[in-house]
């Protein structure tokens, strides 16, 4: 019974897997010593390249290493049921950040964010400002909304 | 003779809610992947935070990357993959039945992921004398080169090599605060990887023990096979972290 599911891999297999994972480490790193972004005039270049490399290994583990390729359907399943479960994680979680604060004028996704907006109150109309001068001190100035008009 | 005396021992250990040693091997090796994907989306979500604040501070985490000694991670990934290819050969030692090769493949196992322990414990050592750690002496001055030490300098002089292809890092450079964020993520998951290792080898001296009072046979060695899965799936996540981590060189 159990020699007709039992597949013995031949371990020649695991050492051309091995072999063809070394190349791509060197090839991953080759690509990152590579300003890919600026060759193919696009963002996320190097990026992509190094992640479809990283899934490429990752693949080659699974498949061959982890004998999934030899497993049953039901193997399958929950192997691929995790990375469809990190798939979703991913997307939903990325599509939201990934869409926040675009700065006015600007063609892509914003280069730095440095926090949350502060915006400070404008000051009371009839709060007593010392020196009694009519301009509000700066540190009390509005940053974003326009001063109320005093009364 | 051996082959006999094996399906008689084999026939004992399949337990009696199985119909066969098939089925209990495939129930095994379910279990195993039920767990192993809860570990993909426990490391999933370090990478998903990881990903939005890499995204929305590009430059402070790449400069945060450029203090890290990418040969070194580079080194450890051929070191962690070779590991992986040895685990491979102790299963397929199994699948044979043979408990000699069984012992010999795991203690070359163990002894290259203690080479992939020794070369990340010594970069932090480094990554300590340098003043990167968050929360324990992170710097917003660098270190000078008396500060770090010849030891330090060494694999400094080692990444000045490399590093002509790719402008490096300014060392005078003040390290801002999102730069200490980089490091927050960086010892986070390099040390929850270098844990899981660690109880791998914990795990792997019992197997040897086990291989030793000749407990595996062709037909049941299923704590072999599915610790392989758990070796294989720690190298998969040390196959992400590289590229994430180290190669963030391009401005």
């Amino acid at each position: 019974m159990a020699d007709e599911h039992d597949h013995v891999v031949p371990t020649q297999v695991y050492a051309r897997v091995l072999a063809v994972l070394m190349l791509l480490l060197v090839v991953t790193v080759a690509a990152a010593c590579l300003d890919l972004d600026h060759i193919f005039h696009a963002p996320y270049w190097n990026m992509t390249v190094a992640v479809l490399i990283a899934i490429t290994k990752a693949v080659l583990i699974i498949l061959f290493f982890m004998h999934v390729k030899y497993s049953s359907r039901i193997v399958w399943a929950f192997a691929s049921a995790a990375f469809v479960w990190l798939g979703i994680m991913m997307t939903l979680s990325l599509s939201d950040y990934t869409t926040r604060n675009f700065p006015e004028g600007s063609p892509t996704m914003p280069a730095v964010q440095t926090g949350p907006e502060i915006i400070r109150p404008a000051p009371r109309p009839d709060a007593v400002v010392p020196g009694a001068s009519a301009a509000p001190l700066p540190h009390t100035a509005p940053q974003r909304t326009p001063a109320a008009p005093p009364a | 003779m051996t082959e006999h005396i094996a399906t008689e021992h084999a026939h004992s250990l399949v337990q009696h809610q199985f119909e066969d040693a098939y089925q209990q091997k495939e129930a095994a090796t379910l279990g195993m992947w039920a767990f192993l994907a809860t570990e993909v989306l426990f490391f999933g979500g370090l990478f998903v935070a990881y990903t939005i604040y890499r995204h929305q501070y590009p430059d402070p985490f790449r400069q945060g990357a450029l203090n890290l000694k990418w040969y070194l991670g580079g080194i450890n990934t051929a070191v962690l993959l070779l590991s992986s290819f040895t685990m491979a050969m102790a299963v397929h030692a199994a699948a044979i039945g043979s408990n000699a090769k069984i012992i010999r493949y795991l203690v070359l196992t163990i002894i290259v992921g203690g080479a992939f322990l020794g070369i990340k414990a010594t970069e932090y050592y480094i990554e300590y004398r340098e003043h990167l750690i968050p929360g324990l002496n992170f710097a917003h001055d660098p270190p000078s080169e008396e500060e770090v030490g010849p030891f330090v300098g060494a694999f400094e002089k080692v990444q000045g090599w490399f590093d002509r292809v790719v402008p490096p890092r300014q060392k005078e450079e003040k390290r801002s605060d999102t730069e200490e964020m980089f490091f927050l993520f960086y010892f986070i998951m390099t040390a929850i990887h270098a844990t899981h290792m660690i109880v791998g080898i914990g795990i792997m001296l019992v197997l040897i023990w086990m291989a030793k009072h000749e407990m595996f046979s062709a037909q049941w060695h299923n704590p072999v096979e599915n610790f392989g899965l758990y070796w294989h799936f720690v190298d998969i996540v040390w196959v992400f972290l590289f590229p994430t981590l180290y190669l963030l060189r391009q401005p």
